[in-house]
């Protein structure tokens, strides 16, 4: 990979004698504030780099905490490839042996519920940032976003659990272009993604407020984009530790070996959300069109406040 | 001109899961009162707040002077319909007691009698409006004042979403975002039709009564975002299910755009509410908008008592 020649040249830098590497660091960096003032000069766009690191505290109040219904996918614009995936999809799959210690993709970092913890990689000749590293969940591997303008790899490049991000600065906002995930999910209730989506996100800092969208796509399961955005807050009291803790397999029910599934027309909870709140199936199934305002004008004559309930209430026996 | 709409899942159907019918009830009636709100002006709510007084009390002087003879303007063998001001009334005999008033934009009831009894209520009230039924204020829990609310809320137009500055920006909706002169940008937002205004420079706020809106100042930071603070905001809701802010809240957002791949260009705004009054640390959202094309789909739409 490109990165493997800036690599390179930090080990050969710790070879070299102390007196020409304090030289070479002065005139790299006295290269640099010299070239900043040209490339104004000459109209090329300098962006302001903005400082991201820190322990980032979740605070998105309208959070995923709980997680979603077994099959709620409203405002997903799924295609009938995505929603058919999705409704095989049973929740036991996560106590699979197999599947306990299959980390999420990069994605879950817009879905899953911790803070973040981002630090930066220098280059120690220039001190320019080479790359920013957010750190690991349990369940989630860290990410690189490269940041010295390596390419992405080929297409056919293994896909590692991080997936492949670079980054660039636009106007004090670092954009990061994700691919090489592997297939994972863009809802914590088996709405797929596939190995080819990428996602592009934009790290918005605000004084002590880091705001973070994101934009998936994936030719495969989505006929959009899907957007999302997240708030984290900078809290230095309550640091964020950059790995999490260690996977352990346990018994939790499935046999090695079995995949809990359901067969098309068979996910017993393709009803739930209507039974419970009355809303519309085809809302809960989702599609391009339930994200957009007017689909509530479209199905309102279709909703009814749900009935007085007497028992289970808050179920899908509810009655 | 720019249009934005919102992406969003369906949280206000969601907003309603879990509750009780008895805590339904609740949130709904509440939900009613303060959407209403969000579509008024000041002065008409101050209006509306008048008639509401002098609804309640024309209702408690009814319950504790029962015995004083109104003048009769209807009556049937099941109802009477009571004519106690020029636009107050009283029907009888569906359950508790009903006051009726009759404003020029729509009609406030307190109470709502028997659920059997509705449809005939309903009726009655047409006899004497035809303008939508606005409010229902419950002065009890029992059947005999809650009964008809379901139906007669069926009749109504007015309800409520999270409205005034705290909460607008965070429901399904569009933005028209236009300058209004060479100080003041104008976000006109479609639900529930409310407009916010961004004053920049030295703008003074005048010395009115806290609104909707609040005091919006707002200033530029870097290449591109935008800065808003405001106060002197009247209390409202930051939820659909009741969770309030108060007259103490202040309100701090930005507004950032950024560009997609495709060519898509989000509006992104980050919103920090901070009142001392009802939250013991700052609420903090965002919500995104996407720029579309023209304004074909721009469809300011008042508030709806069904959704």
């Amino acid at each position: 990979m490109g990165s493997h020649s800036l690599l390179g040249e930090m080990v050969a830098t710790e070879r070299t004698p102390c007196a020409f590497k304090r030289w070479r660091k002065f005139v790299i960096r006295s290269q640099t504030f010299l070239a900043l003032p040209i490339l104004a000069v000459l109209g090329v766009p300098v962006f302001a780099q903005v400082d991201l690191s820190g322990s980032w505290a979740y605070r998105s109040a309208l959070g995923n905490v709980g997680g979603p219904r077994p099959v709620d996918y409203e405002g997903l614009p799924l295609n009938d490839a995505g929603r058919a995936r999705a409704l095989s999809y049973s929740e036991s799959q996560l106590s699979m042996p197999e599947r306990q210690c299959l980390f999420y993709a990069p994605t879950y970092l817009m879905l899953g519920p911790f803070g973040l913890k981002i630090w930066n990689e220098t280059n120690p000749d220039s001190g320019s940032t080479i790359a920013w590293k957010i750190g690991a969940w349990e369940d989630r591997a860290p990410i690189t976003i490269w940041m010295d303008g390596r390419p992405h790899p080929s297409k056919n490049a293994y896909h590692e659990k991080g997936g492949f991000t670079t980054g660039v600065w636009e106007r004090e906002i670092l954009t990061t272009y994700t691919t090489h995930m592997k297939a994972n999910m863009i809802r914590r209730n088996g709405t797929p993604s596939s190995d080819q989506a990428t996602m592009t996100l934009h790290f918005i800092r605000h004084d002590d407020l880091l705001t973070v969208t994101a934009s998936v796509e994936d030719p495969i399961y989505l006929s959009e984009p899907v957007h999302w955005t997240r708030m984290f807050q900078l809290d230095p009291e309550a640091p964020i530790p950059s790995a999490g803790p260690p996977c352990i397999v346990a018994d939790e029910g499935p046999k090695e070996g079995a995949v809990p599934f359901y067969l098309p027309g068979k996910n017993p909870f393709v009803g739930e959300m209507t039974k419970l709140y009355n809303i519309p199936e085809e809302a809960v199934l989702g599609g391009a069109e339930t994200m957009y305002p007017e689909f509530r004008k479209k199905i309102k004559d279709n909703y009814v406040i749900p009935g007085k309930c007497v028992r289970d209430c808050g179920t899908p026996t509810g009655r | 001109m720019i249009i934005y709409f919102r992406s969003s899942r369906m949280q206000s159907a969601v907003d309603f899961e879990g509750l009780s019918p008895r805590r339904f009830s609740t949130s709904l009636r509440r939900k009613k009162t303060t959407s209403r709100q969000h579509c008024l002006g000041d002065h008409e709510i101050t209006m509306v707040r008048k008639k509401m007084r002098s609804a309640l009390f024309a209702a408690l002087m009814l319950g504790t002077c029962g015995s004083a003879p109104p003048a009769r303007a209807q009556a049937n063998e099941n109802i009477e319909v009571l004519r106690i001001r020029p636009s107050f009334y009283v029907i009888a005999g569906a359950g508790g007691n009903i006051g009726v008033q009759i404003g020029t934009d729509g009609v406030v009831l307190v109470d709502a009698g028997a659920k059997g009894d509705s449809g005939q209520v309903l009726a009655e009230i047409r006899k004497l409006t035809d303008q939508p039924i606005r409010y229902i204020i419950n002065t009890s829990a029992d059947a005999d004042h809650v009964g008809g609310n379901a139906d007669l809320a069926k009749a109504g137009r007015s309800i409520f979403l999270v409205g005034g500055a705290a909460g607008v920006m965070r429901l399904p909706e569009r933005l028209h975002i236009t300058w209004q002169d060479d100080t003041t940008l104008r976000i006109d937002i479609d639900a529930g039709v409310q407009t916010r205004l961004f004053h920049f420079g030295d703008w003074k706020a005048p010395a009115t009564m806290p609104s909707w809106q609040g005091d919006s100042l707002a200033q530029w930071e870097r290449a591109g975002s935008l800065k808003v603070a405001t106060t002197h905001l009247r209390g409202g809701y930051l939820r659909k299910n009741g969770v309030p802010y108060s007259d103490n809240t202040n309100l701090m957002e930005h507004y950032d755009v950024v560009s997609e791949r495709n060519g898509e260009i989000w509006l992104i705004v980050t919103t920090t509410v901070r009142d001392p009054r009802y939250l013991r640390q700052p609420y903090i959202t965002a919500a995104q908008f996407k720029k579309e094309p023209d304004a074909t789909r721009w469809d300011p739409t008042p508030c709806s008592a069904r959704w």
